[in-house]
Protein backbone atom coordinates (compact mmCIF):
# COMPACT_ATOMS: atom_id res chain seq x y z
CA UNK A 1 0.00 0.00 0.00
CA UNK A 2 1.45 3.14 -0.61
CA UNK A 3 2.28 5.23 1.88
CA UNK A 4 -0.07 8.48 2.13
CA UNK A 5 0.23 11.77 4.20
CA UNK A 6 -2.01 10.64 6.67
CA UNK A 7 -1.05 6.83 7.13
CA UNK A 8 2.23 8.04 7.74
CA UNK A 9 0.53 10.52 10.34
CA UNK A 10 -0.63 7.54 12.07
CA UNK A 11 2.51 5.99 12.23
CA UNK A 12 4.39 8.50 14.31
CA UNK A 13 1.02 8.27 16.96
CA UNK A 14 1.34 4.50 17.24
CA UNK A 15 4.75 4.79 17.96
CA UNK A 16 4.76 7.92 20.51
CA UNK A 17 2.15 10.11 22.22
CA UNK A 18 -1.09 9.12 20.83
CA UNK A 19 -1.87 13.40 20.75
CA UNK A 20 -1.53 15.44 17.84
CA UNK A 21 -0.67 18.32 20.06
CA UNK A 22 2.50 18.79 17.56
CA UNK A 23 0.30 21.27 15.59
CA UNK A 24 -1.50 22.89 18.37
CA UNK A 25 -5.34 24.02 17.87
CA UNK A 26 -5.91 27.33 17.13
CA UNK A 27 -9.04 29.12 19.11
CA UNK A 28 -10.98 30.71 16.43
CA UNK A 29 -12.75 33.50 18.72
CA UNK A 30 -14.16 35.05 15.41
CA UNK A 31 -15.86 31.98 14.31
CA UNK A 32 -17.45 31.58 17.52
CA UNK A 33 -18.56 34.69 16.94
CA UNK A 34 -19.87 34.70 14.18
CA UNK A 35 -21.35 31.10 14.91
CA UNK A 36 -23.28 32.87 18.03
CA UNK A 37 -24.69 35.84 15.46
CA UNK A 38 -25.67 33.02 13.02
CA UNK A 39 -27.13 30.48 16.11
CA UNK A 40 -28.55 33.69 17.39
CA UNK A 41 -30.69 34.28 13.82
CA UNK A 42 -31.51 30.58 13.56
CA UNK A 43 -33.56 30.78 17.39
CA UNK A 44 -35.48 33.67 16.06
CA UNK A 45 -36.82 32.10 13.49
CA UNK A 46 -37.58 28.72 15.24
CA UNK A 47 -39.22 30.98 17.96
CA UNK A 48 -41.41 32.44 15.44
CA UNK A 49 -42.51 29.27 13.57
CA UNK A 50 -42.18 26.17 15.42
CA UNK A 51 -43.74 24.77 18.56
CA UNK A 52 -42.17 25.56 22.28
CA UNK A 53 -40.68 21.71 22.57
CA UNK A 54 -38.78 21.78 19.29
CA UNK A 55 -37.60 25.64 19.34
CA UNK A 56 -36.35 24.60 22.84
CA UNK A 57 -34.20 21.76 21.99
CA UNK A 58 -32.99 23.43 18.77
CA UNK A 59 -31.83 26.58 20.69
CA UNK A 60 -30.07 24.79 22.84
CA UNK A 61 -28.23 22.92 20.14
CA UNK A 62 -27.38 25.35 17.95
CA UNK A 63 -25.54 27.64 20.89
CA UNK A 64 -24.11 24.14 22.57
CA UNK A 65 -22.96 22.88 19.08
CA UNK A 66 -21.31 26.69 18.50
CA UNK A 67 -19.79 27.26 21.38
CA UNK A 68 -17.87 23.45 21.21
CA UNK A 69 -17.17 23.53 17.30
CA UNK A 70 -16.51 26.50 15.60
CA UNK A 71 -13.27 27.31 17.57
CA UNK A 72 -11.80 24.54 16.10
CA UNK A 73 -9.53 24.35 13.21
CA UNK A 74 -11.82 23.94 9.64
CA UNK A 75 -13.27 26.55 7.46
CA UNK A 76 -15.75 28.85 8.56
CA UNK A 77 -18.42 27.89 5.65
CA UNK A 78 -17.99 23.85 6.60
CA UNK A 79 -19.10 24.82 9.96
CA UNK A 80 -21.70 27.03 8.88
CA UNK A 81 -22.89 24.23 6.52
CA UNK A 82 -22.78 21.73 9.31
CA UNK A 83 -24.89 24.19 11.90
CA UNK A 84 -28.05 24.45 9.29
CA UNK A 85 -27.59 20.69 8.43
CA UNK A 86 -27.93 20.24 12.19
CA UNK A 87 -30.97 22.42 12.42
CA UNK A 88 -32.55 20.62 9.34
CA UNK A 89 -31.90 17.28 11.02
CA UNK A 90 -33.42 18.28 14.22
CA UNK A 91 -36.54 19.66 12.75
CA UNK A 92 -37.01 16.17 10.22
CA UNK A 93 -36.47 14.28 13.32
CA UNK A 94 -38.97 16.03 15.89
CA UNK A 95 -41.29 15.94 12.52
CA UNK A 96 -41.08 12.18 11.69
CA UNK A 97 -41.41 11.43 15.70
CA UNK A 98 -44.49 13.78 15.95
CA UNK A 99 -46.16 12.06 13.07
CA UNK A 100 -44.92 8.67 15.04
CA UNK A 101 -46.52 10.15 18.29
CA UNK A 102 -49.77 10.54 16.88
CA UNK A 103 -49.94 7.58 15.11
CA UNK A 104 -49.18 5.37 17.90
CA UNK A 105 -51.54 7.73 20.68
CA UNK A 106 -54.66 6.93 17.81
CA UNK A 107 -53.96 3.25 19.66
CA UNK A 108 -53.14 3.64 22.69
CA UNK A 109 -53.83 6.83 24.37
CA UNK A 110 -52.77 7.17 27.72
CA UNK A 111 -49.86 4.90 27.85
CA UNK A 112 -48.05 6.23 25.30
CA UNK A 113 -49.00 9.36 26.87
CA UNK A 114 -46.84 8.95 29.64
CA UNK A 115 -43.85 6.79 27.35
CA UNK A 116 -43.43 9.80 25.19
CA UNK A 117 -43.46 12.27 27.89
CA UNK A 118 -40.83 10.50 29.59
CA UNK A 119 -38.54 9.61 26.71
CA UNK A 120 -39.46 12.62 24.28
CA UNK A 121 -36.06 14.61 25.72
CA UNK A 122 -34.00 11.65 25.30
CA UNK A 123 -34.99 11.07 22.31
CA UNK A 124 -34.15 13.84 20.94
CA UNK A 125 -30.43 13.56 22.53
CA UNK A 126 -29.79 10.70 20.60
CA UNK A 127 -29.65 12.49 17.69
CA UNK A 128 -27.65 15.21 19.05
CA UNK A 129 -25.20 13.22 20.58
CA UNK A 130 -24.62 11.58 16.62
CA UNK A 131 -24.98 14.40 14.94
CA UNK A 132 -22.23 16.26 16.99
CA UNK A 133 -20.10 13.02 16.65
CA UNK A 134 -20.12 13.12 12.87
CA UNK A 135 -19.29 16.48 12.57
CA UNK A 136 -16.53 15.86 15.00
CA UNK A 137 -15.36 13.29 12.71
CA UNK A 138 -15.41 15.44 10.10
CA UNK A 139 -13.82 18.26 11.27
CA UNK A 140 -11.18 15.81 12.38
CA UNK A 141 -10.01 14.42 9.29
CA UNK A 142 -9.66 18.03 8.26
CA UNK A 143 -7.06 18.17 10.99
CA UNK A 144 -5.21 15.43 10.08
CA UNK A 145 -5.39 16.13 6.55
CA UNK A 146 -4.10 19.33 7.25
CA UNK A 147 -1.20 18.12 8.92
CA UNK A 148 -0.29 15.45 6.54
CA UNK A 149 -0.31 17.87 4.09
CA UNK A 150 2.15 19.69 6.37
CA UNK A 151 3.99 16.61 6.98
CA UNK A 152 4.40 16.19 3.15
CA UNK A 153 5.94 19.21 2.99
CA UNK B 1 -48.29 17.72 49.90
CA UNK B 2 -46.81 14.25 48.27
CA UNK B 3 -46.29 16.20 44.98
CA UNK B 4 -44.86 18.94 45.87
CA UNK B 5 -42.00 17.02 48.10
CA UNK B 6 -41.48 15.02 45.04
CA UNK B 7 -41.62 18.68 43.22
CA UNK B 8 -38.91 19.66 45.58
CA UNK B 9 -36.62 16.30 45.06
CA UNK B 10 -36.99 16.36 41.75
CA UNK B 11 -35.77 20.19 41.43
CA UNK B 12 -32.75 19.53 43.88
CA UNK B 13 -31.48 16.12 41.59
CA UNK B 14 -31.66 18.40 38.53
CA UNK B 15 -29.82 21.17 39.77
CA UNK B 16 -27.58 18.66 41.05
CA UNK B 17 -27.52 17.25 37.34
CA UNK B 18 -26.85 20.67 36.15
CA UNK B 19 -24.06 21.40 38.37
CA UNK B 20 -21.68 18.29 36.82
CA UNK B 21 -22.88 19.27 33.49
CA UNK B 22 -21.94 22.59 33.75
CA UNK B 23 -18.41 21.38 35.24
CA UNK B 24 -17.40 19.35 32.59
CA UNK B 25 -19.07 21.79 29.68
CA UNK B 26 -16.42 24.43 31.42
CA UNK B 27 -13.75 21.60 31.37
CA UNK B 28 -14.04 21.17 27.58
CA UNK B 29 -13.99 25.13 27.21
CA UNK B 30 -10.94 25.26 29.39
CA UNK B 31 -8.93 22.39 27.13
CA UNK B 32 -10.15 23.75 23.94
CA UNK B 33 -9.28 27.19 24.43
CA UNK B 34 -5.81 26.53 25.78
CA UNK B 35 -4.65 23.49 23.67
CA UNK B 36 -2.87 25.28 21.71
CA UNK B 37 -1.06 27.42 24.15
CA UNK B 38 2.31 25.93 25.79
CA UNK B 39 2.10 22.88 27.98
CA UNK B 40 3.55 23.70 31.17
CA UNK B 41 4.53 20.03 31.76
CA UNK B 42 6.31 19.48 28.90
CA UNK B 43 9.53 18.14 30.04
CA UNK B 44 12.95 18.20 28.78
CA UNK B 45 15.60 14.85 29.42
CA UNK B 46 17.84 17.55 29.65
CA UNK B 47 16.82 19.00 33.23
CA UNK B 48 19.57 19.05 35.79
CA UNK B 49 16.61 18.07 38.08
CA UNK B 50 16.91 14.29 38.20
CA UNK B 51 15.88 13.14 41.70
CA UNK B 52 16.57 8.94 42.70
CA UNK B 53 13.14 7.07 41.50
CA UNK B 54 11.55 3.92 43.15
CA UNK B 55 9.34 2.46 40.64
CA UNK B 56 7.06 -0.37 42.60
CA UNK B 57 4.95 -2.67 40.80
CA UNK B 58 2.42 -4.90 42.35
CA UNK B 59 1.80 -7.96 40.83
CA UNK B 60 -0.52 -10.88 41.35
CA UNK B 61 -0.79 -13.67 38.96
CA UNK B 62 0.33 -11.09 36.16
CA UNK B 63 2.40 -13.85 34.42
CA UNK B 64 0.82 -13.02 30.89
CA UNK B 65 2.23 -9.54 31.26
CA UNK B 66 5.25 -8.75 33.35
CA UNK B 67 7.37 -9.61 31.36
CA UNK B 68 6.32 -6.95 29.01
CA UNK B 69 6.74 -3.90 31.67
CA UNK B 70 9.83 -5.51 32.92
CA UNK B 71 11.51 -5.61 29.96
CA UNK B 72 10.24 -1.78 28.91
CA UNK B 73 11.56 -1.00 32.42
CA UNK B 74 15.15 -1.95 31.04
CA UNK B 75 14.61 0.42 28.19
CA UNK B 76 13.85 3.74 30.09
CA UNK B 77 16.11 6.74 29.55
CA UNK B 78 15.68 8.10 33.19
CA UNK B 79 19.32 7.25 34.60
CA UNK B 80 19.60 3.75 35.86
CA UNK B 81 21.75 4.70 38.88
CA UNK B 82 18.89 6.47 39.92
CA UNK B 83 16.31 4.20 39.39
CA UNK B 84 14.97 1.32 41.58
CA UNK B 85 12.66 -1.06 40.30
CA UNK B 86 10.80 -3.16 42.99
CA UNK B 87 8.30 -5.45 41.91
CA UNK B 88 6.44 -6.55 44.65
CA UNK B 89 5.21 -10.44 44.05
CA UNK B 90 1.79 -10.40 46.23
CA UNK B 91 1.47 -14.18 46.52
CA UNK B 92 1.13 -15.12 43.09
CA UNK B 93 0.36 -18.68 42.08
CA UNK B 94 1.96 -18.74 38.49
CA UNK B 95 5.07 -17.48 36.92
CA UNK B 96 5.26 -14.26 38.00
CA UNK B 97 7.76 -14.50 40.92
CA UNK B 98 10.02 -16.38 38.33
CA UNK B 99 9.82 -13.80 35.56
CA UNK B 100 10.37 -11.30 37.65
CA UNK B 101 13.31 -12.60 39.11
CA UNK B 102 14.78 -13.80 35.83
CA UNK B 103 14.80 -9.89 35.00
CA UNK B 104 16.59 -9.06 38.50
CA UNK B 105 18.91 -11.31 37.91
CA UNK B 106 19.55 -9.30 34.24
CA UNK B 107 19.20 -6.21 35.33
CA UNK B 108 20.98 -4.94 38.86
CA UNK B 109 18.25 -1.84 39.29
CA UNK B 110 14.97 -4.21 39.18
CA UNK B 111 13.93 -6.08 42.55
CA UNK B 112 11.81 -8.26 43.60
CA UNK B 113 9.96 -8.45 46.59
CA UNK B 114 7.91 -11.57 47.53
CA UNK B 115 4.93 -12.22 49.65
CA UNK B 116 3.84 -15.30 50.98
CA UNK B 117 0.34 -15.95 51.04
CA UNK B 118 0.16 -15.32 54.95
CA UNK B 119 1.37 -11.91 54.46
CA UNK B 120 -0.31 -11.17 50.69
CA UNK B 121 -3.23 -10.96 48.73
CA UNK B 122 -4.78 -8.35 50.74
CA UNK B 123 -5.20 -5.83 48.09
CA UNK B 124 -2.94 -3.15 46.19
CA UNK B 125 -2.57 -0.94 48.61
CA UNK B 126 -0.96 -3.80 51.16
CA UNK B 127 1.73 -4.47 48.10
CA UNK B 128 2.22 -0.72 47.82
CA UNK B 129 2.91 -0.07 51.35
CA UNK B 130 5.08 -3.41 51.51
CA UNK B 131 7.06 -1.84 48.65
CA UNK B 132 7.59 1.42 50.12
CA UNK B 133 9.18 0.05 53.13
CA UNK B 134 11.68 -1.40 50.83
CA UNK B 135 11.96 1.68 48.65
CA UNK B 136 15.09 3.94 49.03
CA UNK B 137 14.64 6.31 47.06
CA UNK B 138 12.91 10.44 46.82
CA UNK B 139 10.29 10.07 44.47
CA UNK B 140 7.88 6.94 44.67
CA UNK B 141 6.24 6.15 40.98
CA UNK B 142 3.79 3.54 40.76
CA UNK B 143 2.98 1.51 37.55
CA UNK B 144 0.20 -1.37 37.44
CA UNK B 145 1.94 -4.87 36.09
CA UNK B 146 -0.55 -4.20 32.51
CA UNK B 147 0.85 -1.29 32.00
CA UNK B 148 3.49 -0.17 29.50
CA UNK B 149 4.98 2.91 29.80
CA UNK B 150 6.72 5.45 27.01
CA UNK B 151 10.67 4.98 27.50
CA UNK B 152 10.88 8.43 28.65
CA UNK B 153 7.82 8.40 31.22
CA UNK B 154 9.92 8.97 34.06
CA UNK B 155 11.60 11.73 33.42
CA UNK B 156 8.25 13.44 32.34
CA UNK B 157 6.70 12.21 35.65
CA UNK B 158 9.70 13.42 37.86
CA UNK B 159 9.55 16.97 36.27
CA UNK B 160 6.87 18.59 38.28
CA UNK B 161 8.72 17.85 41.34
CA UNK B 162 10.75 20.77 41.00
CA UNK B 163 7.86 23.05 42.36
CA UNK B 164 8.19 22.47 46.09
CA UNK B 165 4.05 22.39 46.52
CA UNK B 166 3.86 19.69 44.36
CA UNK B 167 3.28 16.71 46.29
CA UNK B 168 2.31 14.17 43.35
CA UNK B 169 2.16 13.60 39.93
CA UNK B 170 -0.19 11.85 37.96
CA UNK B 171 0.95 10.93 33.95
CA UNK B 172 -1.55 9.66 31.42
CA UNK B 173 -3.44 6.66 30.53
CA UNK B 174 -4.04 5.19 27.06
CA UNK B 175 -5.80 1.99 26.06
CA UNK B 176 -3.09 -0.16 24.64
CA UNK B 177 -5.90 -3.16 23.11
CA UNK B 178 -8.37 -0.31 22.15
CA UNK B 179 -8.97 -2.28 18.74
CA UNK B 180 -9.74 -5.79 20.49
CA UNK B 181 -13.83 -5.27 21.29
CA UNK B 182 -16.81 -2.75 21.92
CA UNK B 183 -15.94 -2.53 25.61
CA UNK B 184 -12.11 -1.98 24.85
CA UNK B 185 -13.25 0.65 22.34
CA UNK B 186 -15.89 2.21 25.02
CA UNK B 187 -13.25 2.25 28.02
CA UNK B 188 -10.95 4.15 25.77
CA UNK B 189 -13.30 6.48 24.85
CA UNK B 190 -14.04 7.16 28.55
CA UNK B 191 -9.96 7.05 29.34
CA UNK B 192 -9.52 9.77 26.69
CA UNK B 193 -12.63 11.72 28.44
CA UNK B 194 -10.96 11.49 31.69
CA UNK B 195 -7.42 12.03 30.77
CA UNK B 196 -7.33 14.37 27.86
CA UNK B 197 -9.85 16.90 29.36
CA UNK B 198 -10.78 16.01 32.91
CA UNK B 199 -7.43 16.11 34.30
CA UNK B 200 -5.95 18.56 31.81
CA UNK B 201 -8.35 21.02 33.04
CA UNK B 202 -8.28 20.25 36.59
CA UNK B 203 -4.85 20.76 36.89
CA UNK B 204 -4.74 23.76 34.39
CA UNK B 205 -7.62 25.47 36.36
CA UNK B 206 -5.86 24.71 39.83
CA UNK B 207 -8.45 22.32 40.98
CA UNK B 208 -8.06 18.52 42.37
CA UNK B 209 -6.10 16.91 39.91
CA UNK B 210 -6.82 12.83 40.98
CA UNK B 211 -3.88 10.74 41.06
CA UNK B 212 -5.52 7.50 39.40
CA UNK B 213 -3.13 4.86 41.31
CA UNK B 214 -0.89 3.81 38.48
CA UNK B 215 1.36 5.99 35.99
CA UNK B 216 2.18 8.54 38.60
CA UNK B 217 3.60 9.42 42.29
CA UNK B 218 4.88 10.63 45.34
CA UNK B 219 7.66 12.57 46.79
CA UNK B 220 8.42 9.58 49.35
CA UNK B 221 8.45 12.08 52.44
CA UNK B 222 4.71 13.03 51.97
CA UNK B 223 3.72 9.92 51.20
CA UNK B 224 5.44 8.50 54.56
CA UNK B 225 4.33 11.29 56.86
CA UNK B 226 0.35 10.53 55.18
CA UNK B 227 1.03 6.66 56.52
CA UNK B 228 1.19 5.19 53.04
CA UNK B 229 -1.67 3.68 50.97
CA UNK B 230 -4.87 3.29 53.40
CA UNK B 231 -5.52 -0.87 52.76
CA UNK B 232 -9.17 -0.22 54.50
CA UNK B 233 -9.69 1.72 51.28
CA UNK B 234 -10.86 0.26 48.06
CA UNK B 235 -10.05 3.62 46.04
CA UNK B 236 -6.86 3.63 47.57
CA UNK B 237 -5.77 6.26 45.10
CA UNK B 238 -8.89 8.76 45.44
CA UNK B 239 -8.41 8.43 49.30
CA UNK B 240 -4.40 9.92 48.83
CA UNK B 241 -5.37 11.90 46.38
CA UNK B 242 -7.77 13.79 49.28
CA UNK B 243 -5.09 13.67 51.99
CA UNK B 244 -2.17 15.31 49.94
CA UNK B 245 -4.86 18.10 49.12
CA UNK B 246 -5.58 18.24 52.79
CA UNK B 247 -2.18 18.51 53.63
CA UNK B 248 -1.63 21.50 51.08
CA UNK B 249 0.22 20.30 48.17
CA UNK B 250 -0.89 19.72 45.04
CA UNK B 251 -1.06 17.23 42.27
CA UNK B 252 0.23 17.57 38.98
CA UNK B 253 -1.08 16.65 35.69
CA UNK B 254 1.71 15.57 33.17
CA UNK B 255 -0.28 14.73 30.15
CA UNK B 256 2.95 14.26 28.14
CA UNK B 257 3.63 11.15 30.33
CA UNK B 258 1.90 9.20 28.52
CA UNK B 259 1.45 4.87 29.33
CA UNK B 260 -0.61 1.94 27.66
CA UNK B 261 -2.99 -0.15 29.86
CA UNK B 262 -4.51 -3.08 29.29
CA UNK B 263 -8.18 -2.28 29.73
CA UNK B 264 -10.85 -5.01 30.89
CA UNK B 265 -11.92 -7.01 27.56
CA UNK B 266 -15.59 -7.77 28.90
CA UNK B 267 -18.88 -6.78 30.90
CA UNK B 268 -18.40 -8.61 33.79
CA UNK B 269 -14.36 -7.74 34.12
CA UNK B 270 -15.93 -4.06 33.58
CA UNK B 271 -18.88 -4.43 36.55
CA UNK B 272 -15.96 -6.38 38.77
CA UNK B 273 -13.33 -3.37 38.19
CA UNK B 274 -15.65 -0.27 38.55
CA UNK B 275 -17.48 -2.18 41.43
CA UNK B 276 -14.48 -2.26 43.19
CA UNK B 277 -14.10 1.41 42.08
CA UNK B 278 -17.02 2.98 43.06
CA UNK B 279 -17.34 1.22 46.12
CA UNK B 280 -14.17 2.50 47.19
CA UNK B 281 -14.76 6.31 45.71
CA UNK B 282 -18.27 5.78 48.43
CA UNK B 283 -15.88 5.13 50.91
CA UNK B 284 -13.62 8.02 50.45
CA UNK B 285 -16.40 10.65 50.04
CA UNK B 286 -17.78 8.90 53.93
CA UNK B 287 -14.41 10.11 54.81
CA UNK B 288 -13.26 12.77 53.19
CA UNK B 289 -16.44 15.17 52.80
CA UNK B 290 -16.33 16.96 55.97
CA UNK B 291 -12.44 17.52 56.44
CA UNK B 292 -12.56 18.68 53.22
CA UNK B 293 -15.42 21.25 53.83
CA UNK B 294 -13.65 22.30 56.69
CA UNK B 295 -9.84 22.23 55.14
CA UNK B 296 -8.02 25.30 55.26
CA UNK B 297 -5.33 23.97 52.66
CA UNK B 298 -8.43 24.19 49.99
CA UNK B 299 -9.61 27.01 48.35
CA UNK B 300 -13.08 27.97 47.78
CA UNK B 301 -13.25 26.75 44.06
CA UNK B 302 -10.87 23.43 44.99
CA UNK B 303 -13.54 22.51 47.87
CA UNK B 304 -16.35 23.11 45.44
CA UNK B 305 -14.93 21.00 42.94
CA UNK B 306 -13.40 17.92 45.62
CA UNK B 307 -17.24 17.60 46.67
CA UNK B 308 -18.24 17.07 43.12
CA UNK B 309 -15.64 14.66 42.68
CA UNK B 310 -16.15 12.99 46.09
CA UNK B 311 -19.63 12.47 45.14
CA UNK B 312 -19.46 11.67 41.06
CA UNK B 313 -20.47 7.81 41.78
CA UNK B 314 -23.45 8.29 43.69
CA UNK B 315 -24.89 10.31 41.00
CA UNK B 316 -25.96 7.20 38.43
CA UNK B 317 -28.25 6.65 40.99
CA UNK B 318 -29.46 9.78 41.61
CA UNK B 319 -30.24 9.71 37.68
CA UNK B 320 -31.99 6.58 38.72
CA UNK B 321 -33.91 7.91 41.80
CA UNK B 322 -34.95 11.02 39.20
CA UNK B 323 -36.69 9.10 37.01
CA UNK B 324 -38.81 6.82 39.62
CA UNK B 325 -39.79 10.08 40.96
CA UNK B 326 -41.04 11.53 37.27
CA UNK B 327 -43.52 8.91 37.19
CA UNK B 328 -45.38 9.65 40.00
CA UNK B 329 -44.80 13.15 39.30
CA UNK B 330 -46.56 13.06 36.04
CA UNK B 331 -49.31 10.97 37.36
CA UNK B 332 -49.84 14.20 39.77
CA UNK B 333 -49.74 16.51 37.04
CA UNK B 334 -46.32 18.08 37.68
CA UNK B 335 -46.10 18.31 34.00
CA UNK B 336 -43.93 22.07 34.05
CA UNK B 337 -41.56 20.33 36.82
CA UNK B 338 -41.40 17.12 34.86
CA UNK B 339 -40.51 18.85 31.77
CA UNK B 340 -37.55 20.48 33.03
CA UNK B 341 -36.68 17.59 35.24
CA UNK B 342 -36.90 14.87 32.15
CA UNK B 343 -34.41 17.51 29.80
CA UNK B 344 -31.70 17.50 32.55
CA UNK B 345 -32.76 13.88 33.22
CA UNK B 346 -32.11 12.89 29.48
CA UNK B 347 -28.96 14.92 29.07
CA UNK B 348 -27.49 13.39 32.43
CA UNK B 349 -27.94 10.17 30.72
CA UNK B 350 -25.01 11.18 28.65
CA UNK B 351 -23.49 13.78 30.63
CA UNK B 352 -22.47 10.85 33.40
CA UNK B 353 -21.35 8.23 30.27
CA UNK B 354 -18.45 6.20 31.28
CA UNK B 355 -15.66 7.06 33.27
CA UNK B 356 -18.49 10.34 34.29
CA UNK B 357 -17.28 11.96 31.34
CA UNK B 358 -20.10 13.80 29.05
CA UNK B 359 -19.98 12.91 25.69
CA UNK B 360 -18.89 16.30 24.55
CA UNK B 361 -16.14 15.74 26.38
CA UNK B 362 -15.04 12.86 24.86
CA UNK B 363 -15.84 14.18 21.87
CA UNK B 364 -13.17 17.12 22.44
CA UNK B 365 -11.09 14.72 23.94
CA UNK B 366 -10.60 12.31 20.50
CA UNK B 367 -10.59 15.24 18.10
CA UNK B 368 -7.69 17.11 19.92
CA UNK B 369 -6.16 13.49 20.06
CA UNK B 370 -6.65 13.28 16.24
CA UNK B 371 -9.18 9.93 16.48
CA UNK B 372 -11.03 10.68 14.15
CA UNK B 373 -13.15 7.60 13.89
CA UNK B 374 -12.92 6.86 17.62
CA UNK B 375 -16.08 9.78 17.40
CA UNK B 376 -18.32 7.63 15.84
CA UNK B 377 -19.07 5.33 18.76
CA UNK B 378 -19.49 8.13 21.37
CA UNK B 379 -23.34 7.29 21.14
CA UNK B 380 -22.87 4.10 22.71
CA UNK B 381 -21.61 5.02 25.49
CA UNK B 382 -24.74 5.30 27.07
CA UNK B 383 -24.75 1.65 27.47
CA UNK B 384 -21.93 2.21 30.14
CA UNK B 385 -23.79 4.45 31.71
CA UNK B 386 -27.22 2.36 31.83
CA UNK B 387 -24.58 -0.62 32.71
CA UNK B 388 -22.85 2.09 35.57
CA UNK B 389 -26.52 2.03 37.17
CA UNK B 390 -26.51 -1.23 38.74
CA UNK B 391 -23.14 -1.49 39.14
CA UNK B 392 -23.05 1.90 41.47
CA UNK B 393 -26.50 0.53 43.19
CA UNK B 394 -25.11 -2.51 44.15
CA UNK B 395 -21.60 -0.66 45.62
CA UNK B 396 -23.74 2.14 47.94
CA UNK B 397 -26.02 -1.17 48.92
CA UNK B 398 -23.02 -3.12 50.06
CA UNK B 399 -21.62 -0.28 51.84
CA UNK B 400 -24.25 0.76 53.76
CA UNK B 401 -24.77 -2.68 54.54
CA UNK B 402 -21.22 -3.16 55.37
CA UNK B 403 -21.29 -0.02 57.52
CA UNK B 404 -24.36 -1.02 59.55
CA UNK B 405 -22.53 -4.51 60.40
CA UNK B 406 -19.85 -2.77 61.21
CA UNK B 407 -17.71 -5.24 59.02
CA UNK B 408 -14.12 -3.54 58.53
CA UNK B 409 -12.64 -5.88 55.98
CA UNK B 410 -12.19 -5.26 51.98
CA UNK B 411 -12.24 -7.84 49.49
CA UNK B 412 -9.92 -6.53 46.36
CA UNK B 413 -10.99 -8.29 43.26
CA UNK B 414 -8.31 -7.98 41.23
CA UNK B 415 -8.78 -7.34 37.34
CA UNK B 416 -7.07 -10.15 35.88
CA UNK B 417 -5.10 -9.40 32.13
CA UNK B 418 -5.09 -11.80 29.49
CA UNK B 419 -1.89 -10.14 27.99
CA UNK B 420 -3.33 -9.81 24.71
CA UNK B 421 -1.83 -6.55 24.62
CA UNK B 422 1.48 -7.41 23.07
CA UNK B 423 -0.24 -7.91 19.95
CA UNK B 424 -0.54 -4.26 19.48
CA UNK B 425 3.24 -2.73 20.16
CA UNK B 426 5.07 -1.48 17.46
CA UNK B 427 8.73 -1.29 18.85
Amino acid sequence: MPETSRTRVAKVFSHGSSTVDDQPLKWRASHMFFGFLIATFISCILLSTQSSDVAFVLIAFNFFFVSLTFPMNGLLVAKVLLLALGNLIGLLWNYLFSLFAYGVAYYVQGFFNVVWSLLGPLVNMMWIVTFYSVSLTFLSSLRIDQQGREFDS
Amino acid sequence: MIAEALQLLSLMLTGLMAAYLCRHYFFTLNVLKNSGKPRKDIASESTDFQPSVSILIPACNEEPVIGRILQRMSELTYPSDKTEIIVINDASTDATGEIAEQYAEAHSFIHVLHRNEKEGRRGKAAALNAGLKRAESEIILCFDADYYPQRNIVGQLVKPFEDPKVGAVQGRVTVLNEPKNLVTRLVALERIGGYRIDQQARDSLGLITQFGGTVGGFRRNLLESLGGWDESILAEDTDLTFRVYLEGFKICYAGNAECYEEAVENWRAYWKQRYRWSRGHMQCAFKHLFKVLRSVNLTLKQKIDAVLLLNVYFMPILVLLSWIISVPLFFLNSQPTLGIGWAAISISVYSFVGNFAPFFEVGVGAYLDGRNRAHWLISLLIFTFLYNIPICTKAFADLIVSKVSGEKSVHWDKTSHSGDGNSYIMN
